[in-house]
């Protein structure tokens, strides 16, 4: 279990699907702070410390949504694997699309890993906890 | 006055002009005629196109709202367990059921959307391992039946194999679905050669159709029973239809009440 609080930046507009994701990382046992924004262009000036975010900690993973009001996921993950300075933040992209075009062109794009929505909240909140579980116990990553 | 051969001549040649003034004129309006059809064909093929994209793009859309609708209830009836007399629990228990269904439909519709849009893969494949494919997908209801398929001899063709596997396994579902009380289902499928079309038939023991509803159990939706009695959300045989007729085939049942039900369908 990892020691220290991990950061996770959560791309998402669905505010029930935020509250659902909270809610896992809560019963999780894993200690979490999530920071959520509600499209793509929030979500890149957070990473790059622009504007109101010049503060912003660099997260240890990023939660992907594709489908997002003005820039969405699929755009996000193209600049986010084309940047030198944040290519190394493991993305794992978290969407309701099971859509075999929408998996093939994220993992072309460089996507980590790429999760379809359980329809079931119970299921749901067990993927959460398996991605925490392998992401922060399991797999290495790399010191930000 | 008696005409001279000149004179014949000469309104032989007139004649012979009109008509082929005749038949220029239908000749140019059997061509603008083509040109029409032509053009009403390439707009109904837009159309369709358009058709298929549009179901496909709604009930991808949908099942976001379904998912909250059905994730939520589950959520309200957890924290208000307790709380809760038969009455709320029996109609809370009517919205998750009303979700679920429509969540079914919408997959059905979503399906048969893909089924009309795709590529077809072909390769030669062998019928007997697609009908195996399909039994090992049905294997949990073939055994709480005691269902009895037999096959053999099936051609090897060359077919877009998922469709195929999902068409047998629609057919075969059926004739354990709708078997007759306490009789187990029995089920037989052969295919012969019939010039230049394969003609398979899926025969079985079950309560039969009627048949002023031969046609009817073919259209998106249509079912014969309420689906308390038997569920489903009568896709099934739509999707096999268009599966077959995707293959440049056609089909069709033949069939009596009490007397099972042989379900036909040519592949070119």
């Amino acid at each position: 279990m990892a020691s220290n609080p991990v950061d996770i930046l959560m791309m998402e507009d669905d505010i029930a699907d935020v509250k659902l994701t909270e809610k896992s990382f809560e019963t999780s046992g894993l200690s979490v702070n999530l920071r959520v924004v509600s499209d793509g262009k929030e979500g890149m000036q957070y990473l790059r410390r622009q504007g109101v975010y010049t503060n912003a900690k660099r997260p240890d993973l990023i939660l992907l949504d594709l489908n997002m009001p003005k820039m969405d996921g699929r755009q996000v993950i193209h600049e986010i694997k084309n940047d030198q300075n944040l290519k190394t933040i493991p993305v794992v992209i978290l969407t309701t699309s099971a859509e075999e075009r929408d998996i093939a062109l994220s993992y072309s794009e460089g996507t980590n890993c790429y999760v379809t929505k359980p329809f079931d909240f119970d299921q749901f909140q067990i993927v959460i906890r398996k991605i925490s579980e392998f992401w922060f116990t399991v797999a290495k990553l790399p010191k930000g | 006055m008696k005409k001279t051969k000149r004179d014949l001549l000469l309104e032989t040649d007139l004649r012979l002009q009109e008509i082929a003034q005749e038949l220029f004129m239908t000749k140019q309006e059997l061509e603008k005629k083509n040109k029409e059809l032509e053009r009403f064909n390439k707009e109904l093929e837009r159309s369709n196109k358009e058709l298929e994209e549009f179901a496909l793009a709604a009930s991808h859309d949908l099942r976001e709202p379904i998912r909250k609708i059905i994730g939520f209830t589950q959520v309200f009836s957890r924290e208000f367990k307790g709380k809760m007399d038969e009455n709320s629990k029996e109609n809370i228990g009517f919205i998750t059921e009303g979700a679920q269904r429509m969540r079914m439909l919408i997959d059905d519709i979503l399906e048969f959307s893909r089924v009309g849009r795709a590529e077809l893969t072909l390769e030669m494949v062998s019928f007997n391992d697609i009908v195996k494919e399909a039994l090992d997908n049905l294997q949990q209801a073939i055994k709480d039946h005691q269902a009895k398929i037999q096959y053999n001899n099936l051609p090897i063709l060359a077919v877009h194999k998922i469709y195929m596997i999902r068409l047998f396994q629609n057919l075969i579902e059926n004739a354990i679905k709708y078997r007759k009380e306490n009789v187990p289902p029995e089920i037989t499928i052969t295919a012969q050669k019939d010039k230049s079309k394969w003609l398979f038939s899926v025969r079985d023991n079950s309560i039969g159709i009627e048949k002023e509803f031969h046609q009817r159990i073919f259209i998106i939706f249509q079912r014969l029973h309420p689906k308390d009695k038997y569920p489903g959300t009568g896709m099934g045989l739509t999707l096999c239809q268009k599966i077959v007729e995707r293959h440049g085939g056609r089909i069709w049942v033949e069939s009596q009440p009490g007397q099972g039900s042989t379900f036909k369908f040519t592949l070119s």
